[in-house]
Protein backbone atom coordinates (compact mmCIF):
# COMPACT_ATOMS: atom_id res chain seq x y z
CA UNK A 1 0.00 0.00 0.00
CA UNK A 2 2.98 2.64 1.08
CA UNK A 3 4.71 1.47 -2.23
CA UNK A 4 1.45 2.15 -4.52
CA UNK A 5 0.70 6.01 -2.37
CA UNK A 6 4.38 6.37 -2.93
CA UNK A 7 3.82 5.51 -6.92
CA UNK A 8 0.95 7.81 -7.16
CA UNK A 9 2.72 10.87 -5.09
CA UNK A 10 5.51 10.34 -7.99
CA UNK A 11 2.93 10.31 -10.75
CA UNK A 12 1.14 13.28 -9.54
CA UNK A 13 4.06 15.20 -9.36
CA UNK A 14 5.27 14.52 -12.73
CA UNK A 15 2.23 15.62 -14.23
CA UNK A 16 3.23 18.76 -13.38
CA UNK A 17 6.40 18.33 -15.17
CA UNK A 18 4.66 16.86 -17.95
CA UNK A 19 2.19 19.33 -19.05
CA UNK A 20 4.86 22.02 -18.95
CA UNK A 21 6.93 21.98 -22.52
CA UNK A 22 10.24 24.06 -21.01
CA UNK A 23 10.26 21.11 -17.90
CA UNK A 24 9.89 18.39 -20.66
CA UNK A 25 12.80 19.48 -22.14
CA UNK A 26 15.11 20.06 -19.22
CA UNK A 27 13.68 16.35 -17.95
CA UNK A 28 14.61 14.92 -21.25
CA UNK A 29 18.27 16.07 -20.97
CA UNK A 30 18.22 14.87 -17.70
CA UNK A 31 17.21 11.70 -17.86
CA UNK A 32 17.92 10.54 -21.45
CA UNK A 33 21.87 9.96 -20.30
CA UNK A 34 20.28 8.50 -16.91
CA UNK A 35 18.18 6.16 -19.39
CA UNK A 36 20.71 5.37 -21.75
CA UNK A 37 23.11 3.73 -18.65
CA UNK A 38 20.07 2.06 -17.28
CA UNK A 39 18.99 0.53 -20.99
CA UNK A 40 22.53 -0.81 -20.95
CA UNK A 41 22.66 -1.66 -17.69
CA UNK A 42 19.02 -3.59 -18.07
CA UNK A 43 20.63 -5.14 -20.94
CA UNK A 44 23.63 -7.02 -19.87
CA UNK A 45 21.45 -8.66 -17.18
CA UNK A 46 18.99 -9.86 -19.46
CA UNK A 47 22.22 -11.60 -21.33
CA UNK A 48 23.58 -12.57 -17.98
CA UNK A 49 19.61 -14.39 -16.99
CA UNK A 50 19.83 -16.01 -20.89
CA UNK A 51 23.66 -17.46 -19.64
CA UNK A 52 22.38 -18.67 -16.31
CA UNK A 53 19.47 -20.10 -17.76
CA UNK A 54 21.02 -21.98 -20.34
CA UNK A 55 23.20 -23.49 -17.59
CA UNK A 56 20.68 -24.06 -14.86
CA UNK A 57 18.90 -27.65 -14.48
CA UNK A 58 15.48 -27.85 -15.58
CA UNK A 59 14.27 -28.24 -11.84
CA UNK A 60 15.74 -24.77 -10.96
CA UNK A 61 14.35 -22.92 -14.51
CA UNK A 62 10.35 -23.16 -13.12
CA UNK A 63 9.23 -20.98 -10.91
CA UNK A 64 12.20 -19.03 -9.74
CA UNK A 65 12.81 -18.25 -13.50
CA UNK A 66 9.64 -16.96 -14.27
CA UNK A 67 9.71 -14.76 -11.25
CA UNK A 68 13.46 -13.39 -12.22
CA UNK A 69 12.16 -12.78 -15.73
CA UNK A 70 8.85 -11.25 -14.69
CA UNK A 71 10.61 -8.78 -12.19
CA UNK A 72 13.25 -7.96 -15.00
CA UNK A 73 10.44 -6.88 -17.32
CA UNK A 74 8.77 -4.74 -14.51
CA UNK A 75 11.86 -2.69 -14.24
CA UNK A 76 12.42 -2.93 -18.42
CA UNK A 77 8.84 -1.48 -18.47
CA UNK A 78 9.04 1.40 -15.97
CA UNK A 79 12.10 2.48 -17.45
CA UNK A 80 10.52 2.27 -20.82
CA UNK A 81 7.44 4.77 -19.31
CA UNK A 82 9.98 7.15 -18.01
CA UNK A 83 11.48 7.72 -21.21
CA UNK A 84 7.89 7.58 -22.68
CA UNK A 85 7.16 10.99 -20.74
CA UNK A 86 9.67 13.19 -21.64
CA UNK A 87 10.48 12.09 -25.18
CA UNK A 88 9.77 14.04 -28.19
CA UNK A 89 6.43 13.74 -29.31
CA UNK A 90 5.27 15.02 -32.26
CA UNK A 91 0.88 14.51 -33.30
CA UNK A 92 -0.23 12.70 -36.10
CA UNK A 93 -3.63 14.69 -35.79
CA UNK A 94 -7.09 13.69 -37.97
CA UNK A 95 -10.39 15.25 -37.74
CA UNK A 96 -12.66 12.43 -36.43
CA UNK A 97 -14.86 11.99 -33.46
CA UNK A 98 -13.35 11.53 -30.29
CA UNK A 99 -17.08 8.83 -29.18
CA UNK A 100 -15.61 7.06 -32.07
CA UNK A 101 -12.20 6.84 -30.92
CA UNK A 102 -13.65 5.94 -27.41
CA UNK A 103 -15.74 3.22 -28.14
CA UNK A 104 -13.44 1.68 -29.96
CA UNK A 105 -11.36 0.73 -26.05
CA UNK A 106 -14.56 1.56 -23.64
CA UNK A 107 -15.65 -2.55 -23.75
CA UNK A 108 -12.12 -3.69 -22.99
CA UNK A 109 -11.88 -0.85 -20.07
CA UNK A 110 -15.14 -1.86 -19.45
CA UNK A 111 -13.73 -5.66 -18.75
CA UNK A 112 -10.33 -4.56 -16.66
CA UNK A 113 -12.63 -2.76 -14.17
CA UNK A 114 -14.90 -5.24 -13.88
CA UNK A 115 -12.26 -7.91 -13.06
CA UNK A 116 -12.00 -5.26 -10.45
CA UNK A 117 -14.94 -5.53 -9.36
CA UNK A 118 -15.64 -1.81 -10.20
CA UNK A 119 -18.12 -0.44 -12.54
CA UNK A 120 -17.60 2.06 -15.41
CA UNK A 121 -20.32 4.24 -16.18
CA UNK A 122 -19.61 6.08 -19.60
CA UNK A 123 -21.27 9.37 -20.42
CA UNK A 124 -20.99 10.13 -24.13
CA UNK A 125 -22.65 13.10 -25.40
CA UNK A 126 -25.54 13.43 -27.48
CA UNK A 127 -23.59 16.56 -29.66
CA UNK A 128 -21.30 15.55 -32.51
CA UNK A 129 -17.91 15.49 -30.69
CA UNK A 130 -15.38 16.04 -33.78
CA UNK A 131 -12.18 17.57 -33.54
CA UNK A 132 -8.23 17.35 -34.29
CA UNK A 133 -6.63 14.58 -32.25
CA UNK A 134 -4.02 11.25 -32.31
CA UNK A 135 -6.02 8.57 -31.72
CA UNK A 136 -2.85 6.26 -31.45
CA UNK A 137 -0.92 8.33 -28.87
CA UNK A 138 -4.79 9.37 -27.18
CA UNK A 139 -6.17 5.62 -26.96
CA UNK A 140 -2.89 4.18 -26.25
CA UNK A 141 -2.49 6.85 -22.89
CA UNK A 142 -5.89 6.39 -22.30
CA UNK A 143 -5.44 2.52 -22.21
CA UNK A 144 -2.19 2.57 -19.84
CA UNK A 145 -4.29 5.14 -17.85
CA UNK A 146 -7.45 2.91 -17.09
CA UNK A 147 -5.51 -0.51 -17.03
CA UNK A 148 -3.74 1.44 -13.81
CA UNK A 149 -7.02 2.51 -12.71
CA UNK A 150 -8.43 -0.86 -12.61
CA UNK A 151 -5.48 -2.42 -10.74
CA UNK A 152 -7.45 -0.72 -7.48
CA UNK A 153 -10.28 -1.96 -5.94
CA UNK A 154 -10.69 0.80 -3.52
CA UNK A 155 -14.75 1.65 -3.87
CA UNK A 156 -18.31 0.68 -4.22
CA UNK A 157 -18.53 3.82 -6.07
CA UNK A 158 -19.05 3.06 -9.85
CA UNK A 159 -16.46 5.06 -12.10
CA UNK A 160 -17.73 7.78 -14.50
CA UNK A 161 -16.21 8.23 -17.69
CA UNK A 162 -17.63 11.54 -19.37
CA UNK A 163 -16.35 12.98 -22.47
CA UNK A 164 -17.54 15.54 -25.41
CA UNK A 165 -16.98 18.94 -26.81
CA UNK A 166 -17.97 22.27 -25.44
CA UNK A 167 -16.53 25.99 -26.39
CA UNK A 168 -14.55 24.44 -29.02
CA UNK A 169 -12.93 22.15 -27.10
CA UNK A 170 -12.84 18.52 -26.95
CA UNK A 171 -12.73 17.04 -23.19
CA UNK A 172 -13.11 13.99 -21.16
CA UNK A 173 -13.32 13.78 -17.61
CA UNK A 174 -12.50 10.98 -15.36
CA UNK A 175 -14.17 10.47 -11.68
CA UNK A 176 -13.78 8.28 -8.95
CA UNK A 177 -15.25 8.55 -5.53
CA UNK A 178 -13.74 7.05 -2.52
CA UNK A 179 -10.39 7.04 -1.20
CA UNK A 180 -6.97 5.25 -2.08
CA UNK A 181 -6.41 4.35 1.17
CA UNK A 182 -9.23 2.38 1.71
CA UNK A 183 -8.70 -0.20 -0.87
CA UNK A 184 -5.15 -2.62 -1.65
CA UNK A 185 -2.68 -2.57 -4.52
CA UNK A 186 -2.50 -5.93 -7.05
CA UNK A 187 -0.30 -7.91 -5.47
CA UNK A 188 1.84 -8.47 -8.52
CA UNK A 189 4.74 -5.28 -9.41
CA UNK A 190 3.16 -2.60 -11.34
CA UNK A 191 5.82 -1.40 -13.05
CA UNK A 192 5.36 1.67 -11.93
CA UNK A 193 1.99 1.86 -13.57
CA UNK A 194 1.27 4.79 -12.44
CA UNK A 195 3.56 6.58 -15.06
CA UNK A 196 0.50 6.56 -17.06
CA UNK A 197 -1.09 9.22 -15.69
CA UNK A 198 1.88 11.66 -16.62
CA UNK A 199 2.20 9.98 -20.13
CA UNK A 200 -1.67 10.52 -20.22
CA UNK A 201 -1.08 14.36 -19.38
CA UNK A 202 2.33 14.76 -21.66
CA UNK A 203 -0.09 13.65 -24.74
CA UNK A 204 -2.89 16.51 -23.95
CA UNK A 205 -0.08 18.85 -23.20
CA UNK A 206 1.06 17.58 -26.54
CA UNK A 207 -2.33 18.06 -27.54
CA UNK A 208 -1.95 22.02 -26.38
CA UNK A 209 -4.47 21.11 -23.95
CA UNK A 210 -4.89 21.55 -20.43
CA UNK A 211 -4.83 18.77 -17.99
CA UNK A 212 -5.95 18.53 -14.39
CA UNK A 213 -5.75 16.10 -11.49
CA UNK A 214 -7.97 16.02 -8.13
CA UNK A 215 -7.35 14.26 -5.55
CA UNK A 216 -9.07 15.40 -2.71
CA UNK A 217 -12.37 13.90 -2.56
CA UNK A 218 -11.12 10.54 -4.97
CA UNK A 219 -9.52 10.66 -7.88
CA UNK A 220 -10.96 12.84 -10.77
CA UNK A 221 -8.86 13.80 -13.71
CA UNK A 222 -10.15 16.58 -16.04
CA UNK A 223 -9.06 17.04 -19.53
CA UNK A 224 -9.35 19.30 -22.79
CA UNK A 225 -7.83 20.16 -25.77
CA UNK A 226 -8.99 22.63 -28.40
CA UNK A 227 -11.07 20.64 -31.43
CA UNK A 228 -8.75 22.55 -34.13
CA UNK A 229 -5.49 22.71 -33.27
CA UNK A 230 -2.63 24.85 -34.45
CA UNK A 231 0.35 23.84 -36.12
CA UNK A 232 2.21 25.30 -33.48
CA UNK A 233 0.71 23.17 -30.57
CA UNK B 1 12.70 -13.97 -21.72
CA UNK B 2 10.83 -17.06 -24.01
CA UNK B 3 11.75 -19.54 -25.82
CA UNK B 4 14.98 -20.76 -25.57
CA UNK B 5 15.64 -21.71 -29.41
CA UNK B 6 18.68 -21.02 -30.35
CA UNK B 7 20.12 -21.80 -33.80
CA UNK B 8 20.93 -25.11 -35.07
CA UNK B 9 24.88 -24.25 -35.48
CA UNK B 10 26.80 -26.28 -33.11
CA UNK B 11 30.59 -25.13 -34.07
CA UNK B 12 32.32 -23.56 -31.04
CA UNK B 13 35.33 -23.92 -32.63
CA UNK B 14 36.46 -21.33 -35.11
CA UNK B 15 38.83 -20.84 -38.12
CA UNK B 16 40.58 -17.46 -39.14
CA UNK B 17 38.59 -17.58 -42.75
CA UNK B 18 35.30 -18.27 -40.87
CA UNK B 19 32.23 -16.17 -41.70
CA UNK B 20 32.22 -14.08 -38.55
CA UNK B 21 29.83 -11.13 -36.58
CA UNK B 22 31.25 -8.08 -35.43
CA UNK B 23 30.18 -6.60 -32.35
CA UNK B 24 30.26 -3.02 -31.81
CA UNK B 25 29.08 -1.30 -28.15
CA UNK B 26 30.80 0.82 -26.11
CA UNK B 27 29.23 -0.91 -22.68
CA UNK B 28 31.28 -3.82 -22.17
CA UNK B 29 29.78 -6.15 -20.65
CA UNK B 30 26.75 -6.16 -22.98
CA UNK B 31 28.85 -6.67 -25.45
CA UNK B 32 31.09 -9.24 -23.77
CA UNK B 33 27.74 -11.14 -22.55
CA UNK B 34 26.42 -10.71 -26.09
CA UNK B 35 29.69 -12.37 -27.19
CA UNK B 36 29.18 -15.45 -25.02
CA UNK B 37 25.75 -15.87 -26.18
CA UNK B 38 26.24 -16.00 -29.56
CA UNK B 39 29.68 -17.89 -29.41
CA UNK B 40 27.87 -20.77 -27.40
CA UNK B 41 25.12 -20.56 -30.23
CA UNK B 42 27.50 -21.37 -32.82
CA UNK B 43 28.18 -17.69 -34.53
CA UNK B 44 31.78 -16.53 -34.47
CA UNK B 45 31.96 -13.38 -33.04
CA UNK B 46 34.90 -10.64 -32.85
CA UNK B 47 33.76 -7.76 -30.36
CA UNK B 48 34.91 -4.41 -30.24
CA UNK B 49 33.83 -1.01 -27.65
CA UNK B 50 34.29 1.63 -30.07
CA UNK B 51 33.63 2.02 -33.56
CA UNK B 52 36.95 3.29 -34.23
CA UNK B 53 38.12 0.18 -33.40
CA UNK B 54 35.20 -1.37 -35.32
CA UNK B 55 36.87 -0.05 -38.13
CA UNK B 56 40.09 -1.26 -37.91
CA UNK B 57 38.65 -4.71 -37.60
CA UNK B 58 36.90 -4.31 -40.61
CA UNK B 59 40.31 -2.90 -42.60
CA UNK B 60 42.20 -6.65 -41.12
CA UNK B 61 39.27 -8.88 -42.17
CA UNK B 62 35.85 -8.17 -43.07
CA UNK B 63 33.19 -9.60 -41.19
CA UNK B 64 29.46 -10.87 -42.71
CA UNK B 65 27.61 -9.08 -40.37
CA UNK B 66 27.96 -5.82 -37.95
CA UNK B 67 25.63 -5.69 -34.71
CA UNK B 68 25.94 -2.34 -33.39
CA UNK B 69 25.12 -0.01 -30.49
CA UNK B 70 23.46 3.27 -31.93
CA UNK B 71 24.93 5.52 -28.75
CA UNK B 72 28.66 5.55 -28.59
CA UNK B 73 31.18 7.92 -27.88
CA UNK B 74 33.02 9.63 -30.73
CA UNK B 75 31.78 8.05 -33.77
CA UNK B 76 28.21 6.63 -32.97
CA UNK B 77 26.64 3.70 -34.87
CA UNK B 78 25.37 5.88 -37.58
CA UNK B 79 28.84 7.49 -38.21
CA UNK B 80 29.70 4.20 -38.27
CA UNK B 81 26.80 2.87 -41.05
CA UNK B 82 27.74 5.83 -43.09
CA UNK B 83 31.65 4.48 -42.74
CA UNK B 84 30.54 0.99 -43.48
CA UNK B 85 28.26 1.51 -46.25
CA UNK B 86 30.68 3.99 -48.13
CA UNK B 87 32.72 1.08 -48.75
CA UNK B 88 31.05 -2.16 -47.80
CA UNK B 89 28.02 -1.58 -49.32
CA UNK B 90 26.35 -5.00 -48.87
CA UNK B 91 27.54 -5.28 -45.43
CA UNK B 92 24.86 -5.56 -43.12
CA UNK B 93 24.24 -4.02 -39.98
CA UNK B 94 21.88 -4.86 -37.51
CA UNK B 95 21.49 -1.67 -34.78
CA UNK B 96 21.00 -1.81 -30.93
CA UNK B 97 19.42 1.29 -29.71
CA UNK B 98 18.47 1.99 -25.89
CA UNK B 99 16.51 5.37 -27.29
CA UNK B 100 12.69 4.75 -27.71
CA UNK B 101 12.37 5.59 -31.38
CA UNK B 102 9.58 6.60 -33.26
CA UNK B 103 8.16 5.18 -36.41
CA UNK B 104 9.47 7.93 -38.79
CA UNK B 105 13.14 7.85 -36.77
CA UNK B 106 13.13 3.92 -37.81
CA UNK B 107 12.39 4.14 -41.17
CA UNK B 108 15.52 6.81 -41.83
CA UNK B 109 18.14 4.35 -39.70
CA UNK B 110 16.61 1.49 -41.75
CA UNK B 111 18.13 3.45 -44.74
CA UNK B 112 21.68 2.04 -43.43
CA UNK B 113 20.53 -0.67 -41.38
CA UNK B 114 19.01 -4.58 -42.09
CA UNK B 115 17.05 -4.38 -38.33
CA UNK B 116 16.79 -2.07 -35.66
CA UNK B 117 16.15 -3.78 -32.21
CA UNK B 118 15.97 -2.01 -29.26
CA UNK B 119 17.95 -2.97 -25.53
CA UNK B 120 17.40 -4.50 -23.77
CA UNK B 121 18.22 -7.11 -26.27
CA UNK B 122 15.22 -10.04 -27.47
CA UNK B 123 18.25 -12.84 -28.05
CA UNK B 124 16.05 -14.82 -30.21
CA UNK B 125 14.86 -12.11 -32.28
CA UNK B 126 18.97 -11.44 -32.79
CA UNK B 127 19.64 -14.74 -33.72
CA UNK B 128 16.72 -14.49 -36.26
CA UNK B 129 18.07 -12.11 -38.13
CA UNK B 130 21.43 -13.58 -37.88
CA UNK B 131 20.58 -16.82 -39.09
CA UNK B 132 18.81 -15.52 -42.10
CA UNK B 133 21.97 -13.28 -42.90
CA UNK B 134 24.87 -15.76 -42.12
CA UNK B 135 25.60 -18.63 -44.62
CA UNK B 136 24.09 -21.82 -44.29
CA UNK B 137 26.23 -24.28 -41.88
CA UNK B 138 28.65 -26.74 -43.91
CA UNK B 139 27.10 -30.09 -44.07
CA UNK B 140 29.23 -33.09 -42.78
CA UNK B 141 30.90 -35.04 -45.34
Amino acid sequence: MVEAVQELGLAATLVGVAVNPSKVRALHTLLGDYCHQTRNLLNSLKLALYIARQGSCPLEQSKDWERLDSEYKVVEKCVERIQAICRPMPLATINASLSLVMREHTARWTTWLEQSGRQLVLDAPKEPDVGDLDPIRLSGALDGFVNWRADYTCCDEPIVLRWGKADGDLYFEWIESGSLDEGEPEPEPAGMKALSLPLLARVIAAHGGRFQLHQDHGFHVAASWPAVISSRA
Amino acid sequence: MDGQTLTPRCRTNFGPHDPYVLLVDDHEPSVRLLRELLSGAGIACVSTTSAASALAQVDERRPWIIVTDLSMPNLDGRGLATWIKSRHPSLPLILLTGELLDGEAIEVLKLNFTAVLSKPLDLNELLLHLDRLLPAPAQPV
